[in-house]
């Protein structure tokens, strides 16, 4: 804490470092590293475990088999601790990383209806029933909420946390479920929708309240399942083959789709994408192998780290603004475990508006001092003073 | 349009159930402790000129999720739906596709290749390449259901349908909505759940104890016990040796059974399981979790596996036809004049009331209503109110029939 109160005093004059300092130095040699992840397994409780998302302070989060059986919410921020059930519910799954939160469902087996769960600091409550799928930054929750129709069915409604109201979005016009995924800074919704007499869903956005269809990739059916403060959209669509491709779709101010694009696959069969990052860097599965997409290819992250590590990355399912990646594959052997991917090379633009300066200097000291798995730049598990010397030296990449 | 009509007979319904097996079951075992879910909170729906019901045919399919080292099972579900066009005497409507069609999907499953590697191993295991998100029988998670004339019913198979949600979340439960259509216009639906689990807990047994290499464990100690070479061949496929009606492989002659050579090789070795389990046999059987038997006689009566199936080494008797020697209702339900499963067929498979599969008022196997599930119940609550057996005859009845119903295939 010592150290940490020192680091706060540098806030004192990183105006002058950052003015100086911080700006990008493209001429500066740096070596490259061989590999551009570094992998961290986050360890389990026994059985299968895998992450599903990172918050922008590196916390992860996620859900892990305990006592063989049951799943439980767990959250890392350099140990991993889990985040049990609300009674009488006996299971619980985290499903993304919301503001300072842990999202997640609670559920019996058979049950219907689940239970949304919100932890902070250690303590779960419920947030109402549905399952929460993303959360934007000003603590609104988006998620699938099933009811019980007057009639007896089970509809999937995209639904909307805010302020502690949960509200249903609609439907497409004449359609019927729906489901939401995420959702952006300007209140922007993506999920998916089935139209009328509909047997599959397409990706669709929501803008204040209203659904507008963003089509597919030339066939039937898709999901849009995140999307960025660049209004990115990315998810699944199928193609003219009826095969499901990851895509990438750049939205206009009125959310019309600009450009579309198809994100291939690893094996000529299919591809999901699951998230964007605030610098257009996206993540996702193909052929049961996890990608990242960034400049105009789709790689595969298998091949950006140590093969020794013994790691087969399956799934990225989610990436924050610094460009770390969590997910799940298997290690040595093992059924399912869960992994975060540190980049060797670090972009100190936190905030992403392409320039590492000040702000960026603040942010991360107030993530340092708070103790956020971020505060550990180096990632060699302290936070101290060789942090603050590693992002800095960052600064000279964006 | 051809339809095969339904006796118009009962009495109230009411009256008959209480004095029926169901109802005297019931009785005895303390009947009214279904739980929460028992009545439907939306009251009863009543159906419009069409009443449809849909089921899944087991009751639940296991799948794994992950194929690197072997398949025991596909992911591969099996769904099936009756068509009652209601009246005083109703009728079951004949799946004639140039009036009618069923078509089904599932809200909250509308992809499953990014869920398991099965189509990453499917060219290895089947010798053959498994289009994205389509099964073993080319069929989809949402489609037109095939019409079967000489069984009166509309079925898809191989539904490659995964217990994880796009959202994903583990639900070895998902429901599968049905809508039945008549000339292009829908008539009815209905909603019934496509089980479906991979909780199959190898790792209790086999691997490390934190379960390191199990999947690969399990192939060496078959290598180490049978003399095979499984490990350099890996991904193997279980039922290219082993014979398996389930996949209605025909296995290598000699080769034990697929279900045989499992039980035998398992029966005595799972008296010293290392855990404490509901019922040994979710050692391998979903499971703990998604509890595959959970059906009224587990409500009721707190019945497990053996006490229908029997014993491991029974299951395994060289002797049995697996998938075909199966328990049957009547081998405990005994009433004079009642009759249960048609004879030499499966409850399953088996027709009654004028040709009403057996299913469509009782359920699934393993999910005979009611279920400890809520979802299970659904189908039930809607058209009659309640969880459990369809007894009131006004679901399909337009007229409560006023002669009694007795519990026969002819009746």
């Amino acid at each position: 804490m010592t150290m940490r109160l020192a680091m706060m005093s540098v806030l004192g004059w990183c105006p002058v470092v950052c003015a100086q300092g911080l700006k990008p130095s493209p001429g500066t040699p740096q070596p490259l590293p061989l590999y551009p992840y570094v992998v961290r397994d986050l360890g389990s409780f026994g059985g299968g475990i895998a992450a599903t998302d990172i918050a922008e302070d590196g916390t992860v989060v996620g859900w892990g088999v305990v006592r063989r059986f049951d799943y439980q919410m767990f959250v890392f921020d350099g140990a991993l601790s889990p985040l049990a059930p609300l009674a009488p519910r006996t299971q619980a799954q985290a499903t993304a990383a919301g503001d300072g939160a842990v999202l997640g469902a609670g559920y019996s087996m058979g049950d219907v209806v689940p239970e949304a769960l919100i932890a902070s600091a250690g303590l779960v409550e419920p947030a109402g029933p549905f399952v929460p799928t993303g959360a934007g930054s000003d603590g609104r929750v988006v998620g699938i909420r099933p009811m019980l129709t007057g009639d007896g069915f089970v509809v999937e409604s995209a639904c909307e946390l805010e302020a502690g109201v949960l509200s249903v979005l609609p439907t497409l016009p004449g359609g019927h479920d729906t489901a939401a995924f995420d959702t952006s800074d300007e209140g922007w919704i993506v999920g998916s929708a089935f139209g009328p007499d509909a047997l599959v869903p397409t990706p669709v956005l929501w803008i204040d309240g209203s659904p507008i269809q963003l089509g597919t990739l030339g066939g039937q059916g898709g999901q849009a399942r995140a999307i960025n403060s660049r209004r990115q959209v990315v998810g699944w669509a199928r193609d003219a083959a009826d095969e499901p491709h990851a895509f990438l779709f750049e939205l206009g101010p009125g959310g019309e789709v600009l450009t579309r694009t198809d994100l291939g696959t690893l094996d000529a069969k299919a591809s999901h994408a699951r998230d964007i990052n605030c610098k257009g860097v996206v993540v996702g599965t193909s052929g049961s192998h996890a990608f990242v997409y960034r400049d105009g290819q789709m790689i595969d992250l298998n091949s950006r780290i140590d093969p020794a590590s013994g790691w087969t990355l399956v799934d990225a399912t989610g990436i924050n603004d610094a460009g770390q990646i969590v997910g799940y594959g298997h290690r040595e052997g093992q059924p399912l475990a869960a992994f975060v991917l540190t980049p060797s090379i670090r972009s100190a633009d936190l905030n992403c508006d392409t320039e590492a300066n000040a702000t960026d200097l603040r942010l991360f000291i107030e993530r340092f001092a708070a103790g956020a798995p971020m505060g550990d730049w180096n990632g060699d598990g302290d936070h101290d003073s060789n942090d603050l010397l590693a992002f800095l030296a960052s600064c000279t990449w964006r | 349009m051809a339809r095969r009509r339904i006796p118009n007979g009962g009495s109230s319904g009411g009256a008959r159930h209480r004095n029926g097996v169901i109802g005297m079951a019931a009785m005895l075992l303390g009947i009214g402790a279904i739980g929460a879910g028992a009545s439907a909170p939306w009251g009863r729906t009543m159906p419009d000129d069409y009443v449809v019901f849909a089921q899944n045919d087991l009751g639940m399919h296991c799948m794994q999720r992950d194929y690197r080292h072997f398949m025991i099972l596909p992911p591969y579900n099996t769904m099936q739906a009756v068509a009652i066009k209601r009246g005083d005497g109703p009728d079951i409507v004949e799946p004639n596709p140039s009036d009618f069609r069923m078509e089904f999907y599932i809200a909250s499953n509308t992809t499953a290749i990014d869920k398991t590697n099965w189509w990453v191993h499917a060219p290895a295991l089947l010798g053959a390449d498994a289009p994205a998100d389509v099964g073993l029988t080319g069929n989809r998670l949402s489609g037109e259901m095939e019409p079967d004339r000489a069984r009166g019913l509309w079925e898809v198979t191989g539904v490659p349908v995964t217990p994880m949600t796009d959202a994903g979340i583990d639900n070895p439960y998902p429901l599968a909505t049905i809508v039945f259509k008549r000339e292009g216009v829908e008539r009815a639906r209905t909603q019934t759940v496509m089980p479906v689990s991979w909780e199959i807990n190898c790792a209790i047994c086999h691997g490390e104890p934190d379960g390191t290499n199990t999947d690969l464990d399990v192939l060496q100690d078959h290598d180490r016990l049978h003399g095979t070479d499984l490990v350099a061949n890996a991904p193997v496929t279980c039922a290219s040796c082993h014979a398996d009606a389930a996949l209605g492989a025909p296995g290598v002659p000699g080769v034990s059974t697929l279900s045989g050579a499992m039980h035998r090789a398992h029966a005595d070795r799972l008296n010293d399981l290392p855990v404490q389990l509901v019922d040994s046999c979710y050692a391998c059987h979903p499971g703990e979790r998604a509890q595959c038997q959970r059906d009224v006689h587990l409500l009721r009566a707190g019945m497990t596996c053996t006490d229908c199936h029997t014993s491991m080494a029974a299951v395994g008797s060289p002797n049995r036809s697996p998938w075909v020697d199966e328990p049957r209702c009547a081998d405990c339900h005994t009433r004079p004049g009642f009759e249960f499963e048609q004879p030499g067929t499966l409850f399953r498979n088996s027709v009654g009331h004028g040709g009403v599969q057996c299913w469509v008022c009782h359920g699934s196997p393993h999910a005979i209503t009611p279920t400890v599930a809520y979802a299970d119940n659904l189908q039930a609550m809607r058209v009659q109110g309640a969880a459990g057996t369809l007894s009131d005859c006004t679901v399909c009845h337009t007229q409560r029939p006023d002669e009694p119903f007795f519990h026969r295939v002819d009746d």
